[in-house]
């Protein structure tokens, strides 16, 4: 007896955490990127092999459904250093100079890991 | 099994059913969102970059909305306090819809242009405005990089106005970053909103921008966003739409953006005497483009001003 009551109630928890587990139809993934479900890309952007600064580094999503990205700008630092915080999958990273384009670099990003990228004029 | 046992069996699976649903509590109370699953009241609990306790303003339950308030205008900047011009413009995100629709702010000492700021941190952009003398409103990822692994952003700097190379009202620094816990715990785009506290109070000078809550459907609504977009070299740039979808917790709308513009005002001019906010007011902070499944596929979407986000903003722009 004690232990069908004690499984009837776990059964109904379980059935009550699911029901309100925040998602929806048209909404599966309102989380942006949070841990354990996002990566770090980063890496620097050389010209002729010096650094870059002040040049914003774009990730496109190379998979659908596309995630949610933040609309911040990345920009790279006096040594030419970014970092995107992305959803984990699969990425090409670009930058351009003026009508130049870095060379694109495609990485897989894997939750909780660190992907190097760096683009080079 | 002997009447006490039995009742100690129920008490102890009641506890742990209780303690079950204590943990998933968060998620399923207040702010019901019927159409974007459920959301929770503690998601919407204040964070800040230095742990500070944000007060709840009193009485401000009764209170849906502030005015906007102009201020002096009076230009304040210091060439030598302009930012180094970009090396070349950025490059944008896919947030253009259709057409590119957007236009140039020039000059930025109008109002409401001046309430709008161009926020500078350590590896990145966002855009802000001012909605008291010392606070800016902007999105969550502009201050803290979301989810319990995020960090705060560091050295943010404000620059009201700011014109291409040009800081007609200087720049500011940051006293304190907030958030909520929905976006620095959970990282939920639907929570991602956040402001910067300054040490300056050039909100007397630039004026801000109003802003305000309502519980009515918000589609059909004109909606203004101006910012800075990546892909201009540090200049202001707005466009024009409508509220296209209204979600209890986000708006949907075709007013183009690029990276850069997160943070961006969500606004509106309403006319005196009107309900609840009037002049320059803002009901949502701009934060994501296009992307995965209806309506984001084909809206951009900011985090709409609520009754409990208006609470907040308000304790944080009160807040010492």
């Amino acid at each position: 007896m004690r232990v069908l009551v004690l499984g009837t109630v776990i059964l109904l928890v379980l059935a009550g955490c699911t029901k309100e587990r925040p998602t929806s139809s048209d909404d599966p993934s309102p989380r942006v990127s949070g841990s354990p479900m996002s990566g770090t890309v980063t890496g620097r952007v050389l010209d002729s092999g010096r650094p870059v600064a002040e040049v914003s580094v774009r990730p496109e999503p190379l998979f659908t459904p596309a995630p949610a990205i933040p609309e911040l700008l990345v920009v790279t630092d006096a040594e030419g250093r970014y970092v995107w915080s992305l959803p984990a999958g699969r990425y090409r990273m670009t930058a351009r100079l003026g009508e130049r384009s870095a060379q694109p670099v495609d990485v897989t990003v894997v939750a909780g890991e660190t992907v190097t990228a760096d683009l080079l004029f | 099994m002997k009447p006490y046992k039995r009742l100690r069996a129920v008490v102890v699976a009641t506890a742990l059913a209780a303690a079950l649903l204590s943990s998933v509590a968060p998620a399923m109370a207040a702010d019901g969102d019927p159409g974007t699953g459920t959301t929770g009241a503690s998601l919407e609990t204040p964070v800040t970059s230095d742990g500070t306790p944000t007060l709840l303003t009193p009485g401000t339950e009764n209170v849906q909305s502030e005015d906007s308030f102009e201020g002096t205008g009076i230009e304040t900047g210091d060439t030598d306090m302009t930012l180094a011009p970009p090396s070349e413009p950025a490059i944008g995100d896919d947030s253009i819809i259709g057409a590119d629709n957007r236009y140039r702010v020039n000059p930025t000492t109008g109002f409401p242009s001046r309430a709008v700021a161009l926020i500078t941190f350590d590896g990145g952009r966002c855009t802000g405005w001012l909605y008291g003398k010392d606070i800016v409103a902007t999105a969550g990822h502009c201050v803290h990089s979301g989810g319990s692994d995020g960090a705060w952003k560091r050295n943010v700097r404000v620059w009201p106005g700011y014109n291409g190379t040009t800081a007609p009202y200087g720049s500011c620094t940051a006293k304190r970053l907030h958030s909520v816990s929905g976006w620095t715990s959970s990282k939920d785009k639907r929570y991602d909103y956040g402001a910067v506290k300054l040490n300056c109070t050039v909100g007397n000078t630039t004026g801000w921008f109003g802003y305000w809550w309502q519980s009515a459907s918000m589609t059909g609504l004109s909606s203004r966003i101006c910012g800075y977009p990546g892909d201009k070299p540090k200049e202001q740039w707005c466009s024009n739409d409508s509220i296209r979808v209204t979600h209890p917790l986000q708006l949907f709308y075709q007013n183009d953006t690029v990276g850069g513009h997160s943070g961006s005002p969500v606004y509106q001019l309403r006319a005196s005497g009107s309900s609840f906010c009037s002049g320059w007011c803002g009901m949502a902070i701009h934060a994501y483009g296009v992307h995965n499944g209806a309506p984001w596929s084909t809206n951009n979407s900011g985090t709409r001003i609520t009754e409990s986000r208006f609470t907040n903003l308000k304790g944080w722009k009160d807040a010492a």
